[in-house]
């Protein structure tokens, strides 16, 4: 499951980051801002018409992320939860 | 020791960390912008002169997340950092600013630039909040396991960085590098972590209040609501609380103006300065209060954390025209002015929204139009209350602001459409915790934002003035003349010959004249106005009159709407167009911005002007 | 011609003057630097008298740190 299908306000742990292209920046800036394995993450928020952007929380800090930058995050999918 | 050469700092860190409130504690006003050598890159040094009597040589760097640079922005960090920047020394001490109630993103980035080996400091930042918030950070831990000294700052406070800056007196003394490197092939997340369970105790993940604000301010409903309500309020505070400043100005400047011309004797010293001068430089000052208190409002909302919010709320709409939400705080820094609008743009990460942002830029209303619609405006919408509430004069100057924004974001889909745009535009904001504005720091804003407007008077706009009125008094008017003498001067002539190609906009001869030094900054566009309908009026009395009821009475409606929709798009600022060329590196984006927008304003102004002739307006 | 109207014509040319010049050098600094070196460089030459190189050292431009394109602006927006 990638943090794009993760439920508003539900707790979940980061897996990994996958690149989405060869020489992602994106993933590798994903990396540097804390989306890293064992980390906390949640969905707070999603935006207007259509559903994008979405306010996601990482460790202490609140990003806004397309769903496309949300999908490269993959979350642990064994009984997680804080 | 004073003799010594300055010592070179520094300041690093992320975006957010309060870097800048530090360096603006530090350095006072001894601060200098500039640009680096042959680099288009806006350069922030100050001076900081510590108790001791040392000599420091600030530098506020761009803030950045990682050494990793993904924008041009953070490159520049990058090297300097490192000492690469071509034509800039390398720093001699890196101080590290981080802020202490999120050590958990900051703290990587300062393993990172300790691991350049560089003799640097820690400024836990926000020390203040982080305490309130029951964050407690053992420093003496901190500073062990980091290998680098730490302090804490409070950028807000008084004394708030006196402790960094005895720090750094200290180490003057005997620069080292850290003591201690990150082990081979450890992880910089793994480290930081390790450094956290040892010296921090954090009780809750953020401030509550900031997941309660953020429940309703990004709201898909009443977020829009509420961003819509606080634009349209901040505009109609605009008119309803400048008004009885503006009129005490306007008072005043008739006053001097009288004095001066009784008291002088009749002759051409006398109108340079009556019909000049005084007119001309009144015409313009007589708007400050409304410029300040739309900075007021927009420095306030950069003070609370509110802009990444309104940036999250409308980036889908952006993301639809071609723009990034990362564009929208650049954009709405051309709300000022927009030089330091396109040079922001250097944070944007992908290069097509950065050529995107910079292109509609010049569309964001910038504080020098609102003299010219201000003054449209007072002319032409009668003051009135709509619907019982509302100002009818701020609702006109609201959607002149609307209207440049759609012009951008229409220009901007119309140029996605064209390069056939179907790349990722990456968005990755942060949104910082909410801070209560500080009034002092507003009030520092505004006091700068105020002496900056009244040196652009006393300087470009006084001497582009003086100008004017030496081109419309000469030459003089022949003794068997039929026309006003005006038009028999230089400008006038000029003037005359324009209208061959404004005729069909609406623009008189007298617009026509003052739209050529309004090209040098578009508030002279007023003042030049000014100055020529006073030096018409000198034919019949000796007095000028105040240029509002002259051009109510002399100008139709339509020409007046005409006037209005030009500058929403015409450049009529050569320094916004070299900031183009300069950021763009190219003549040909510069050529291209300038004569598609000079385009958008004919043809606007055209069918405006013409619309409203049908309709009864001319 | 009367004094008063000459003192007032050699105020105004003095007032046109200086507006030309601060004009010039805010819309066109580079040529104004150029014109500066250019006249300044004869008046600095070896064995001119004393007089004449202070002058022209006082007509040469300062040490360009570098370009700021916007004439009056010290960066008067929001930052991200």
């Amino acid at each position: 499951m990638t943090l794009a299908d993760l439920p508003k306000r539900t707790p979940a742990i980061v897996a990994s980051v996958h690149e989405s292209s060869a020489q992602d920046n994106i993933a590798r800036r994903l990396r540097e801002l804390g989306f890293v394995a064992g980390e906390r993450v949640e969905m707070l928020v999603c935006g207007p018409f259509g559903r994008e952007p979405l306010l996601v929380q990482v460790g202490f800090t609140r990003f806004a992320l397309r769903r496309s930058e949300a999908a490269r995050v993959h979350l642990r999918t064994d009984g997680e939860a804080a | 020791m004073s003799a010594a050469a300055p010592l070179r700092l520094a300041l690093v860190g992320n975006p957010n960390s309060g870097k800048t409130a530090l360096f603006n504690q530090l350095t006072g006003s001894r601060q200098k912008v500039a640009n680096y050598a042959g680099v288009t890159v806006e350069r922030k040094e100050g001076r900081l002169v510590s108790r001791s009597g040392r000599h420091y040589a600030v530098l506020d760097l761009p803030g950045a997340y990682s050494l990793h640079a993904a924008s041009l922005d953070e490159a520049i960090t990058r090297d300097l950092c490192r000492g690469y920047l071509p034509g800039e020394p390398a720093p001699d001490v890196l101080v590290c600013v981080v802020d202490g109630t999120n050590l958990r993103l900051h703290l990587r980035f300062a393993l990172e630039v300790r691991e350049l080996g560089k003799p640097m400091l820690l400024a836990l930042n926000m020390a203040d909040v982080a305490r309130r918030r029951g964050i407690h950070i053992d420093l003496a831990v901190l500073a062990r396991e980091l290998g680098v000294p730490v302090v804490e700052t409070v950028a807000v406070q008084q004394n708030g960085s006196a402790a960094l800056v005895e720090q750094l007196d200290r180490m003057a003394e005997g620069l080292q590098p850290p003591q201690r490197q990150i082990a081979q092939g450890a992880d910089l997340h793994q480290e930081t972590r390790r450094l956290l369970a040892a010296a921090v105790q954090m009780p809750t993940r953020t401030a509550s209040i900031d997941g309660a604000l953020d429940r309703w301010l990004l709201h898909p409903v009443f977020g829009l609501v509420a961003l819509a309500l606080v634009m349209f309020l901040i505009f109609q505070a605009v008119y309803a609380w400048a008004a009885p400043l503006m009129g005490v100005i306007a008072a005043a400047t008739g006053w001097l103006g009288d004095s001066v011309g009784a008291v002088l004797p009749e002759g051409p010293l006398s109108s340079l300065l009556v019909n000049g001068v005084i007119a001309g430089l009144g015409g313009v000052i007589v708007f400050l209060p409304q410029i300040l208190i739309l900075f007021a409002f927009i420095l306030a909302l950069e003070e609370s954390g509110y802009l990444p919010r309104a940036a999250f709320l409308l980036d889908r709409m952006m993301a639809s025209a071609g723009l990034s939400g990362r564009s929208f705080i650049p954009l709405l820094s051309s709300f000022a002015c927009a030089i330091p609008g396109i040079m922001a743009t250097r944070s944007i990460q992908d290069p097509r929204d950065r050529l995107a942002t910079i292109l509609v830029a010049p569309l964001m209303t910038c504080s020098a139009r609102l003299p010219v619609y201000a003054l449209l405006i007072g002319a032409f919408i009668p003051q009135r209350q709509v619907w019982g509430v509302f100002n009818q004069q701020g609702l006109v100057l609201f959607g002149l602001y609307v209207a440049g924004i759609l012009s951008a974001l229409m220009v901007s889909w119309v140029m996605k459409k064209w390069r056939r745009d179907k790349g990722e535009h990456p968005l990755l904001l942060e949104l910082p915790s909410y801070r209560v504005p500080q009034v002092r720091d507003v009030l520092i804003g505004l006091w700068e934002r105020a002496w900056i407007f009244l040196r652009r008077v006393g300087g470009i706009i006084l001497a582009l003035t003086i100008l004017l009125w030496f081109l419309l008094s000469y030459p003089a008017a022949p003794g068997d003349g039929t026309l006003s003498a005006i038009e028999y001067s230089f400008a006038g002539r000029i003037g005359h010959a324009m209208t061959g190609i404004f005729a069909p906009i609406g623009f008189n001869w007298q617009i026509c004249i003052a739209l050529i030094p309004g090209m040098a900054a578009r508030e002279v566009a007023v003042a030049s106005l000014a100055t020529v309908y006073a030096l018409s009026a000198a034919d019949d009395s000796a007095a000028a009159q105040a240029l509002t009821p002259l051009i109510a009475d002399g100008w139709s409606l339509a020409t007046a709407l005409s006037l209005l929709v030009w500058f929403i798009y015409a450049p009529m600022c050569i320094s916004t167009l070299a900031t183009i060329k300069r950021e763009t590196n190219s003549w040909r984006k510069m050529s291209f911005a300038t004569i598609y927008l000079f385009a958008l304003a004919y043809g606007a102004s055209f069918v405006t002007y013409q619309l409203a002739v049908l309709l009864g307006a001319g | 011609m009367s004094t008063s109207l000459l003192l007032q014509y050699f105020v105004i040319a003095v007032a046109v003057l200086l507006s030309v010049w601060v004009v010039a050098k805010r819309q066109f600094p580079g040529i104004v630097r150029k014109l500066r070196v250019a006249i300044a460089l004869p008046l600095l030459r070896e064995g001119r008298p004393a007089w004449m190189q202070l002058v022209g050292r006082w007509i040469s431009p300062v040490k360009q740190t570098a370009a700021d394109g916007c004439g009056g602006c010290d960066s008067c927006g929001p930052k991200i």
